[in-house]
């Protein structure tokens, strides 16, 4: 940070500080909160509008600075850190559920790989879907209401 | 003009640094010294024209390299199912 302008320092959430001197914000963040996976998609998506720059602040935390490529205020800078902040949580957010979902997914590609030609082919899947339709309908959900006698007006 | 830039080696990826430094050979003289922690990077003989945002533009470029080679290898451990 430069120390010729006065900086500014404030919390968005207890979690992350950020401190901004008129022309960068940057923001510490803790990597047992924020996964790097969640930091590097956040910043990834600033790239356009900023240059970012990520340093190693300590064991686990990690600085993300943020300098604008256009013009630059305080309320900017402020803004654009409460920017990073909701698309770190979304990020988190992803990287959470691609975690709980990865078995699945994972099931599901062998199952898609791996599986014989004859039970992925169009052939079977008509079968099965012929067999469904003439399946017997115990409870006359099918019956057309013309002829069910329901009654319906 | 010179300039200083030291980028974490558990934040960037060396490899994608190293590979993107030709691509600046028409604008600056690129020194990397590998430490134990860090890449030491020393840019000399800057274009003047380019001067104000070399450093900044590199850094962006190395941290999308890095996000896109992260990314790939992840793809690549997860069969493709990332």
């Amino acid at each position: 940070m430069s120390d010729s302008s006065p900086e500014t320092e404030g919390a968005l959430v207890d979690e992350i500080r950020w401190v901004e001197d008129g022309t960068r914000v940057a923001l510490t963040l803790d990597e047992s909160i924020y996964p790097m996976d969640a930091i590097y998609g956040a910043a990834y998506l600033f790239v356009d509008r900023c240059y970012v720059f990520l340093s190693r602040e300590g064991d686990r935390m990690v600085e993300v600075r943020l300098k604008p490529k256009g013009e630059s205020s305080s309320a900017a800078l402020q803004a654009l850190a409460g920017e990073l902040a909701n698309e770190l949580l979304n990020q988190v957010l992803r990287v959470r559920i691609g975690d709980s979902t990865r078995k699945i997914r994972e099931y599901y590609m062998a199952r898609a790989f791996f599986s014989t030609s004859t039970q992925s082919s169009i052939d079977q899947l008509l079968a099965e879907l012929d067999q469904e339709e003439l399946a017997e309908d115990e409870l006359e959900i099918q019956v057309p209401w013309e002829t069910g006698g329901a009654g319906g007006g | 003009m010179e300039a200083e830039l030291a980028l974490h080696r558990s934040l960037y990826d060396a490899e994608a640094v190293r590979d993107l430094l030709p691509q600046y050979q028409g604008v600056a003289t690129i020194r990397v010294d590998e430490a134990e922690h860090e890449l030491r990077l020393s840019f000399t003989e800057i274009d003047p024209d380019v001067a104000p945002m070399l450093v900044d533009h590199f850094c962006n470029h190395v941290l999308v390299e890095t996000v896109t080679r992260r990314n790939q290898s992840l793809a690549t451990l997860s069969g493709g199912a990332r």
